[in-house]
């Protein structure tokens, strides 16, 4: 008896013979055993090996995956528009002194701005837990509020190059929303850091380079430390509040300088350089705003809007404080009309590429209540939070997150968008923020390309998280998206299939569906559909 | 031909000729789509081919680079996927070339972010599989790229022979003998090292 081979085995696991070969070899393995335990040891061997070699990075590295090769794809794009310059090849620029001195000036800039980058990511991390117990501590004691000049507001500003929140409570007589706040508070911060007024207190110093550019350096022995949370001395019959150290600190004086007012850090000349080569750049921050349509943390657009503070047409720029002044950093600053968000820097600050002269902004920040605004376009805005209360039997994130669902329910951009839901999700458990802003996407997408199929993968996407949302605030809005999504399948390409489905998921929804602009759109949808 | 669990959320055919034309056409949002689509696909292909996930994730994001570049020349319509795993294994031999050395499986960054996809609950017996998962892993490293890039579009990306012959740029019929040789080739390494053929 002929055995099989190792290939037709092998074809035959993988499904791969066919016809009359195909035959043949089944009939010969129900009268060998041999052949039928090579097959099922070729196939454990399989088995074993898919499992050996597979590997789930998690859901976070994969919501995260394209926003990466989307920067990965900018940066090669500048790399092939440098190539194609006027001077042609790549030696051309190494053949001319003057084009390689450019060369170096460009390294240095971008140099420079990747320290700037990272002092400035750096400084966020203490920021957080400050600003929390200094909300928490306004909301135990309104009355202190009241005192003139917080204890807070006398933390020592010079040793770092960028103003903690802490170090940032205004006089309470700037309170009022005033449109030119922020930029008196840049000037009259400038001076004392500008001067450089205590000696190896920096995190880099300036120093320029052979190409006559001002370049970052980091002196040599700098430490690292904290600011020192100053403690005032208390009123009579007042008790003290100061925010508990979280690290250990040497025992040094607190530098010298008056209190940060506005807490606004000068933008420095390497920013500026900076900021102004890539907003040269060709490919622009803009380009990647799919690949980073991820809740959570600050884009790179986030980041330049907020190193180059300057509001003009088409964009709001401002700070967001908490009701006793002080900054609120992380918060998410949306236009509503064009979905576009920034997340403030640690000192409150933030500017928005708007849409549209008067373009209404929602501000949302974890413990706060969210905010919708109109404002002008090209104004400098000071917005203020207010705190919510932390009575109660949900966390602030989770009552947060309800609010900020029902807010978008309540009163959507452009008449059923599933924009708003994106930020709703964004503050859910981890499955429903990855599928909600997969269905957002995805909706997105849908509304651009318009095929049949396109909706299809929507209203998919948008079912796999009935589930996850029923019985909670967002189980009305996902019902209509799927409706919504359902239907215009439908409307693209009419088979009897998607009218079925249609009908279902309007009829799911209208069940329920209270009186509303959503409700009118499904019914005159459930009319147009009717058979 | 079987399919793989992954399959049955990947888009169908129109769809994916909507989001190649829509990317063509400049469309960023389009390209970003199919990397949704497509990421965990080529992340495999990136894993099994260098083991570690440091690698695997600048292979991954390299291959959409790439891919982006190229993706004028490609014909919407086409299937994307076993261009996207040709790409990807190019990516792979051309860090291999880079490395003059096989890839280790020691540093593994993204693991703890990341759980393996779900096996036995007793530890004991999770402690054997995972020693026989790696002697298989370590016994793949030492086939040579062929081998181990047929395997892995075979194996772990479920392709089917026209595909895999499709992204390779071989004929059919050498991807059946191919497999096979690499299929005894593992067998033997396995064997040789004192593990027990499973």
């Amino acid at each position: 008896m002929k055995h099989l081979t190792n290939d037709e085995l092998g074809a035959l696991l993988d499904g791969a013979l066919e016809g009359g070969a195909r035959r043949d070899a089944e009939r010969h393995l129900e009268s060998c055993a041999d052949c039928r335990d090579a097959l099922a040891r070729l196939g454990a061997l399989d088995e074993s090996l898919r499992a050996a070699l597979e590997h789930d990075p998690g859901e976070e590295y994969f919501g995260t995956f394209a926003a990466r090769v989307g920067g990965r794809i900018r940066a090669a794009g500048l790399q092939g528009v440098q190539a194609r310059g006027e001077g042609g090849g790549l030696a051309e620029w190494f053949r001319s002194p003057r084009k390689l001195a450019w060369v170096g000036t460009v390294a240095a800039v971008v140099a420079g701005a990747g320290i700037v980058m990272m002092v400035s990511r750096e400084q966020r991390m203490p920021a957080i837990p400050t600003r929390d117990l200094g909300s928490r501590a306004a909301q135990e004691s309104p009355a202190d509020r009241a005192l003139p000049a917080p204890p807070l507001a006398q933390a020592p500003s010079g040793s770092r190059a960028r103003a903690l929140p802490l170090a940032a409570a205004p006089a309470p007589e700037s309170k009022a929303e005033v449109g030119a706040s922020a930029p008196q508070a840049r000037a009259e911060a400038s001076p004392p850091l500008a001067g450089s007024a205590v000696p190896g207190a920096r995190a880099y110093q300036v120093r320029r380079n052979e190409a006559g550019d001002e370049v970052p350096v980091v002196p040599p022995g700098f430490v690292y430390r904290p600011p020192r949370p100053a403690i005032a001395p208390a009123p009579p019959g007042k008790p003290v509040y100061a925010p508990k150290q979280q690290y250990a600190l040497p025992a040094t004086p607190a530098p010298e300088g008056g209190p940060l007012r506005g807490g606004v850090r000068p933008v420095t000349a390497d920013e500026e350089s900076a900021a102004r080569a890539e907003a040269a750049a060709p490919s622009s921050a803009e380009a990647i705003t799919p690949y980073n349509y991820v809740g959570g943390a600050p884009t790179r657009k986030a980041m330049r809007s907020t190193s180059q503070r300057v509001p003009g047409p088409g964009r709001v720029c401002g700070e967001v404080v908490d009701d006793a002044g002080r900054p609120v950093s992380g918060a998410q600053v949306a236009d509503r009309g064009s979905g576009v968000s920034v997340s403030t820097a640690a000192d409150g600050s933030f500017c928005l590429d708007t849409r549209g002269a008067a373009p209404e902004i929602a501000v949302m920040a974890v413990g706060f209540e969210p905010l919708w605004r109109t404002v002008q376009s090209g104004q400098t805005v000071r917005i203020t939070l207010r705190a919510v209360s932390v009575l109660g039997g949900q966390s602030q994130a989770a009552r947060a997150f309800v609010r900020e669902a029902r807010l978008a329910i309540g009163s959507s951009p452009a008449p059923g968008s599933a924009v708003p839901l994106a930020r709703a999700f964004a503050r859910g458990d981890t499955y429903l923020r990855i599928r909600g802003t997969n269905a957002v996407r995805l909706t997105t997408l849908a509304e651009q390309i318009g095929t049949a199929g396109a909706w299809d993968s929507a209203a998919a996407e948008w079912t796999r998280i009935t589930d996850g949302v029923v019985g909670g605030a967002l189980e009305l809005p996902v019902s209509f998206q799927i409706a919504r999504a359902r239907y215009a399948a439908w409307r693209a390409d009419r088979t009897a299939e998607r009218a079925d489905r249609a009908r279902a998921a309007l009829a799911e929804f209208l069940a329920r569906a209270p009186a509303g602009a959503e409700r009118d759109s499904a019914l005159s949808w459930r009319r147009a559909a009717v058979p | 031909m079987k399919t793989g669990p992954w399959r049955s959320s990947e888009l169908d055919p129109g769809q994916e000729a909507d989001l190649v034309r829509a990317a063509q056409g400049g469309d960023q949002a389009a390209f970003a789509e199919i990397v949704r689509h497509f990421q965990r696909a080529v992340y495999r292909v990136a894993y099994a081919l260098t083991r570690n996930a440091a690698d695997a994730d600048d292979v991954a994001q390299e291959t959409f680079v790439r891919a982006y570049q190229a993706l004028g020349r490609f014909r919407p319509g086409e299937p994307l996927r076993p261009w996207l795993s040709r790409i990807a294994v190019n990516q792979a031999y051309s860090l291999h070339r880079r490395r003059k050395r096989r890839p280790e499986t020691s540093i593994e960054p993204l693991v703890e972010s990341g759980r393996q996809w779900a096996g036995p609950d007793d530890p004991v017996e999770r402690t054997a599989e995972t020693e026989r998962h790696e002697r298989l892993a370590e016994a793949f490293g030492r086939l040579s790229p062929e081998h181990q890039a047929v395997l892995t579009l075979r194996v772990v990306e479920d392709l089917s022979y026209e595909e895999i012959a499709n992204a390779l740029g071989v004929p059919a019929g050498t991807v059946m003998s191919r497999l096979s040789r690499a299929r005894a080739e593992l067998r033997a390494l396995v064997r040789a090292r004192g593990g027990e053929e499973s």
